[in-house]
C-alpha cells in the first residue's frame, strides 16, 4: 500500500505537536479515567501499524522545534476496522439500553 | 531539572530493552513524548512526576512482553490460514532476506553441540573418557536446546530455531511410542521417520505455541524441509547406532549438513530454499558413502534387514520428502488460485 492511499486524518483528531499530545487525549477522552504509560501507548501504536491499520508519515503541522516530528494517520483497513468496532459497541450499547432492567434503572 | 534529567536517562536506558527495530522505529519518540510529559507533570509538583515515573516502571514489564511477542504480519498475513492449501489466495513469497549471520550460527551451533555431544558419548563408551563428562556435555547440549525452544516459542519459531523443533519433537515422540509401544527404538525412528513432519504440523493446529509454525509452513513449504534437517540429526544417529564402525564415521553426516543449513539460511529465493534440501542430502548421502560405505549399506535398521533394493527404495522415499516443499510451490503456483488483479 502506498502513502496516497492514506488519507492524513490525524490519529487522535485532537493532535497538536506540540507537548505529550496522544497521551494528553487519551487522558482527556477517558475523563481521566484511562492514564496510559508512553510504553502501553507506543507498543499499541506499533501493534496497529504492524496490523496495517494507522500509518505514521511526516507531521503535516508546523513544527517549531526543527527537529523532524512524525503523526500517525488511520489507513484505510483502520477507517473501515474503526467504522465495524464503533457500529459493533453501538449494536451492545442499544441492546443494554432496550433491555427492560435498563429502562427500569 | 536535574531529575527529569536523570529519569529520563534511565528511560533511555530501559529503552534498550525493547526489540532493535522497535527501538530504531519509535524509540527516539517514545523518549521525547516521555520527556515532555515528565516535565509538564513536574510543573504540578514532586507528586505528578512520581506519577509518571510510576506508571512507566509499573507497565514496563507488560509493554516489553508485548513488544517481545510476534506480531501478525500485515496484510493477507494476519488472516486466518486458508484450510483449503489450493483455495488460499496468499502464494509463497518469490524472495527472502538472508537471515543475518548471527542466526546462522545459533543453527551451526545446532550441529556442533550434537556433533560434540555424540562423539563424547561414543567416546565414553569405548573408555576413553570418563562417563561424566558425556554427561555433562549432553545435558548442556539439551538445557541449550531447550531454552531456545522456549524462546523460538514466542517469537514464531523462527527459521534457524526449526532445526532444535525438529530434534526436540522426535525425541519426545520417540519417547511416547517407545512407552506406548515398547519396541526397539531405532524401528520406531525408522518408521516415524517420514512421519514426524507431519505428526509436528497436526499438533501445531491444536498446540497454541505451535500454531504460527503450521501457518508458517503453509505460506513457506520449505521451513518443513528444513525442521526435517533437525529429525534427520537425531534419527538417524539412533538408526546407525548398530551400525559397526567408528563414531567419528557415523556422525560425519551431522557435519555434512552443516553447509546445508547455512546456505537455506543465506539465499535470498525460494527456488534456492526449495532445491537446497534435496541436494544437500543427496550431497550428505555421497559423502557419507565416500567415508565409509557400509553406512550405505546399513542406514536404517529396516533396510539393514532387507537388503540394497529395500535401502534404495527407503532413500527415495527420502528424497522425494526433501523435494516435496519444492513441489508443493510449483504445484501451488501452477493451481493455486491467484488473488484478483488490482
Amino acid at each position: 500500500m502506498s502513502h496516497d492511499d492514506i488519507s492524513p486524518i490525524p490519529f487522535p483528531s485532537s493532535y497538536e505537536p506540540k507537548s505529550s499530545p496522544t497521551l494528553k487525549s487519551v487522558q482527556h477522552l477517558s475523563g481521566r479515567r484511562v492514564q496510559l504509560s508512553t510504553g502501553t501507548l507506543y507498543g499499541a501504536l506499533k501493534r496497529m501499524m504492524d496490523q496495517d491499520w494507522i500509518a505514521r508519515v511526516d507531521d503535516p503541522q508546523p513544527n517549531l522545534t526543527g527537529r523532524e516530528r512524525k503523526a500517525y494517520v488511520l489507513t484505510p483497513l483502520g477507517r473501515n476496522i474503526l467504522k465495524l468496532e464503533t457500529s459493533r459497541l453501538q449494536q451492545l450499547l442499544d441492546a443494554a439500553h432496550r433491555h427492560p432492567l435498563a429502562e427500569q434503572a | 531539572m536535574n531529575a527529569v534529567r536523570l529519569a529520563a536517562r534511565l528511560y533511555a536506558a530501559f529503552l534498550h530493552l525493547y526489540p532493535a527495530d522497535f527501538r530504531t522505529m519509535l524509540g527516539d519518540e517514545m523518549l521525547e513524548v516521555f520527556t515532555k510529559t515528565l516535565e509538564d507533570s513536574a510543573r504540578q509538583g514532586w507528586t505528578g512526576f512520581l506519577q509518571v515515573c510510576w506508571r512507566e516502571l509499573r507497565d514496563l514489564p507488560g509493554a516489553l512482553a508485548a513488544a517481545h511477542r510476534p506480531h501478525p504480519i500485515p496484510g493477507e498475513w494476519i488472516m486466518k490460514p486458508n484450510r483449503s492449501f489450493w483455495g488460499s489466495s496468499s502464494q509463497p513469497p518469490d524472495t527472502f532476506s538472508p537471515r543475518p549471520w548471527r542466526e546462522v550460527w545459533l543453527a551451526g551451533l545446532f550441529f556442533a553441540g550434537y556433533f560434540l555431544a555424540a562423539l563424547l558419548d561414543d567416546s565414553s563408551r569405548s573408555g576413553a573418557i570418563p562417563r561424566i563428562i558425556p554427561d555433562i556435555a549432553s545435558t548442556l547440549f539439551l538445557l541449550f536446546c531447550l531454552g531456545v525452544l522456549l524462546w523460538s516459542s514466542f517469537h514464531a519459531f523462527p527459521d534457524w530455531s526449526l532445526l532444535y523443533l525438529g530434534l526436540g519433537f522426535a525425541a519426545a515422540a520417540l519417547l511416547v511410542l517407545f512407552a506406548i509401544f515398547p519396541l526397539p527404538a531405532n524401528i520406531w525412528i525408522a518408521i516415524t521417520y517420514f512421519l514426524i513432519p507431519a505428526m509436528l504440523i497436526a499438533a501445531a493446529r491444536g498446540i497454541k505455541p505451535l500454531r504460527s509454525l503450521w501457518m508458517n509452513t503453509w505460506q513457506d513449504p520449505t521451513r518443513l524441509g528444513f525442521l526435517y534437517l533437525g529429525v534427520m540429526v537425531f534419527s538417524y544417529n539412533f538408526i546407525t547406532e548398530d551400525v559397526p564402525g567408528s563414531a567419528i564415521h557415523r556422525l560425519f553426516y551431522v557435519l555434512t549438513l552443516l553447509p546445508v543449513a547455512v546456505a537455506y539460511l543465506r539465499c535470498r529465493r525460494t527456488w534456492q530454499r526449495a532445491i537446497l534440501l534435496p541436494l544437500g542430502f543427496l550431497a550428505s548421502w555421497i559423502a557419507q558413502t565416500l567415508m565409509d560405505p557400509s553406512l550405505f549399506l546399513k542406514p536404517f535398521a529396516y533396510a539393514w534387514r532387507h537388503g540394497l533394493g529395500t535401502q534404495t527404495v527407503v532413500g527415495l522415499l527420502i528424497l522425494l520428502w526433501f523435494c516435496l516443499p519444492g513441489i508443493l510451490i510449483l504445484l501451488r503456483r501452477r493451481f493455486g488460485a491467484h488473488p484478483a488483479p488490482a
